[in-house]
This record gives structure tokens, C-alpha cells and sequence, in this order.
């Protein structure tokens, strides 16, 4: 059988083992009622006739474990073939996998758009608030609209000066914002999977597809906002320029961490040599 | 190769279904057991991805061929699948296709050159 390594979960299990097997399976069924709980305990039957054949023929607990895993196959696909065979349920198990990646994938989006928001305080402040907000330069405001502006930010030079501080603290305030329900997102993803009412919502798609579109998301986010924004700089247009490069520059933890989790996941996926 | 009786085959080719209605018309039996059977009565010709047998067996059960039930074995509650009389009339026409369709390929292979 494969010699190659199994990572290791939170909780010290591989994530070859049977109980990761099985875990991964219940969230896939999740839903499917008795028809599900039916495969489920099959399985785990299955797995433990695999296990004690294997520990029988002299293989330790963790390779018999790996050795039963792995001649099961696939978890994602068997999920989607039992379920296959429960009509809608099957087209649940993909609903829900999309439901938990949209999940993650907004909240990973959110807290980067917080990070983006918290970076452009201290640029805007370094290096003018005009670099964050995107007002035209040369935008000619209502006398209302700058009676009401000046009143807020009665030390702006102008008009124009305290429409540009408004919109660039506006930036800040929504950005960091919106990083803060992002980071309440990941959190309430972690705690319904726990189980729940939301649980069935809160179901990862495969890894290696939910980091191949994480990454290939945030890369191209990362791409198009850093040369958006220095190629206007380039051209001497500031407005906005500065906001765009920080938003390029906060897509990147998050574009490393969906690299780092599909390299892995490709790893695990080679042929042992 | 005909598709027979609109049964269904697995990656590799085999018909899984007529392999494992085979298996369990000899004797009742649940998946990790008729899979053994399976590996062990060929030769370990048909080591089959396991995953692959439970759907086929739910799906056998939902086409009324194979019926199945918890029971106690060896002290352990098992899905036992057995095959049903249209499992056994499916059998033998599937059988008897199958082994017309192996004696065709038997004498072209025997005469190629």
C-alpha cells in the first residue's frame, strides 16, 4: 500500500484515518436521513472489518487504518455515489459543498477587504488621504454638500480636501468593518460544523478545489489591483491608486494560504515513489 | 462490448453487478464479505475499489435484485444483502449473455495471429 506520509489534523488523528474517513463522510451525508445513517454505519463496519484484517496480517493500527482508507477510495466520490443513489440528496451533498465554499471564500474575501481597510489608514495618513479615496480631482461639489463636509472636517483645505478625507475614512471604517464580519464568518463556520442547525451548510468541498479556486480567486484579485493601481500611478493619477494596491497587497496572505493548502493537497495526491 | 441488461460497469471494465449478484447467490452476505468472496473466488483477479460496492449494492437493492436487513454476525449488527427470485432471473440471463459474449472473444482470440 501507499507509503506516502499523512498530515495530521487539529486533533493529532491523520487525516487518513478512519475517523477522519468517517467524519468526512457524515458531513457529506449530512441530510441524506436513514438512507444515509444506513451507508454510514456500513461503512464503518466496513472500515473496522479492514482495520482488523489488517492489524491480523501484522500491520500496525495506523497503517491498517491508512491500508483501509485507501482501498475504500475516494471519500468525496463515494459520498456522491451513495448519495447519487438517493436522488435529490445527491444534488444536496453538491449544494452544500458550494454553500461551504461560498462561505469560506466570502469570509476569506471579507477579512481581506478588512485588511485592505486597515492597511490605507496609515497610507493615507503617510502619504495623503487623496491615495485612498477615489474622488475626481477637480469634482465640483453642491454648497450643500461642502456646508455639511466642512462642518466634519472644518481643518481641510477647501472643499474638495474635505470630501477627499470623508471618503478616504469612509474607506478605513467600511473596510475594517467588513474584516470583522469576515473574521465572525470563519468563526461561525468552524463553530457549525460542530454541529447544528447550520451544519449542513457548513460543509467543505474538497480541498484541493475549494484552494485551487481560492487561489486562483485571490491571485487574479491581487494581479488586477496592483497593476491597476500602479499604473495609475505611473500615469499621475492618485486617486484611488493607493486603495487598489493595498487591496492587492492584502489578497496575498490569503492567495499563500490557498497555495500552500493546494501544493499540499497535490502532494498528497502523487504516486509514492 | 454489448452493455448487458443495461447492468452497469465499473472503471475497469468488469460487470459489477453480475459479479456481485454471482457472489450473493451462492450466500447471503454484507459488503466487506461479499467483496472478500469476490477477490478471493477470482484469483484475486477482481480486487475491486471498494468504494465502488456499496453503490452498487444500494443500487441493485433499489432495482429489487438484491434485498438486504440488519442482523446479529459474529456479534455485530451487519447489512446483510441477499438476492431476491428477479436477482436470480437477472443472474441467469446475464449469465447466459456473457458467457455467449467470452466464447465469441475465446474463438477470435484462439484464431488470431
Amino acid at each position: 500500500m501507499s507509503a506516502a506520509p499523512a498530515s495530521t489534523v487539529a486533533d493529532g488523528r491523520t487525516d487518513r484515518s478512519v475517523d477522519a474517513y468517517l467524519d468526512r463522510l457524515f458531513d457529506l451525508l449530512g441530510g441524506g436521513g436513514a438512507a444515509g445513517r444506513r451507508a454510514l454505519t456500513e461503512v464503518a463496519d466496513h472500515l473496522a472489518d479492514g482495520v482488523a484484517e489488517g492489524m491480523a496480517s501484522g500491520l500496525s493500527r495506523a497503517e491498517a487504518e491508512r491500508r483501509a482508507v485507501d482501498r475504500l477510495g475516494s471519500v468525496d466520490r463515494l459520498a456522491s455515489q451513495l448519495s447519487r443513489g438517493q436522488g435529490r440528496a445527491g444534488v444536496a451533498v453538491v449544494l452544500r459543498q458550494i454553500c461551504g465554499a461560498g462561505w469560506l471564500l466570502g469570509a476569506a474575501a471579507a477579512v481581506s477587504i478588512g485588511v485592505a481597510g486597515a492597511l490605507s489608514w496609515p497610507i493615507g495618513r503617510l502619504f495623503g488621504a487623496d491615495l485612498i479615496a477615489a474622488d475626481a480631482p477637480n469634482e465640483v461639489l453642491p454648497a450643500a454638500r461642502c456646508r455639511y463636509l466642512l462642518e466634519y472636517y472644518p481643518h481641510a483645505v477647501g472643499c474638495q480636501a474635505a470630501s477627499v478625507a470623508h471618503h478616504a475614512e469612509e474607506v478605513v471604517r467600511n473596510g475594517v468593518a467588513m474584516g470583522v464580519l469576515g473574521a465572525f464568518a470563519l468563526v461561525a463556520f468552524a463553530v457549525a460544523r460542530r454541529g447544528g442547525r447550520l451544519a449542513r451548510f457548513a460543509v467543505t468541498p474538497p480541498i484541493g478545489v475549494l484552494a485551487a479556486v481560492g487561489a486562483t480567486m485571490f491571485g487574479a484579485a491581487a494581479a488586477v489591483l496592483i497593476e491597476s493601481g500602479a499604473s495609475r500611478l505611473h500615469s499621475g493619477i492618485r486617486s484611488g491608486a493607493g486603495f487598489s494596491v493595498v487591496g492587492g497587497i492584502a489578497s496575498l496572505p490569503a492567495l499563500v494560504v490557498f497555495a500552500v493548502l493546494l501544493l499540499a493537497d497535490l502532494r498528497r495526491r502523487a504516486p509514492a515513489p | 462490448m454489448p452493455r448487458l441488461l443495461g447492468m452497469q460497469r465499473d472503471s475497469a471494465g468488469v460487470h459489477l453487478d453480475l459479479l456481485l449478484l454471482s457472489v450473493l447467490a451462492d450466500r447471503p452476505a454484507h459488503g466487506y464479505l461479499a467483496i472478500s468472496s469476490l477477490r478471493e473466488r477470482s484469483g484475486g483477479v477482481f480486487d475491486l475499489p471498494e468504494g465502488t460496492v456499496y453503490p452498487a449494492l444500494h443500487r441493485l437493492e433499489r432495482q429489487g435484485l438484491l434485498a438486504s436487513d440488519w442482523e446479529d454476525v459474529a456479534g455485530r449488527r451487519r447489512r446483510v444483502y441477499r438476492i431476491t427470485a428477479a436477482g436470480r432471473d437477472a443472474l441467469a440471463a446475464e449469465r447466459e449473455q456473457w458467457q455467449s459474449f467470452a466464447r465469441g472473444v475465446s474463438t477470435l482470440v484462439r484464431w488470431a495471429t
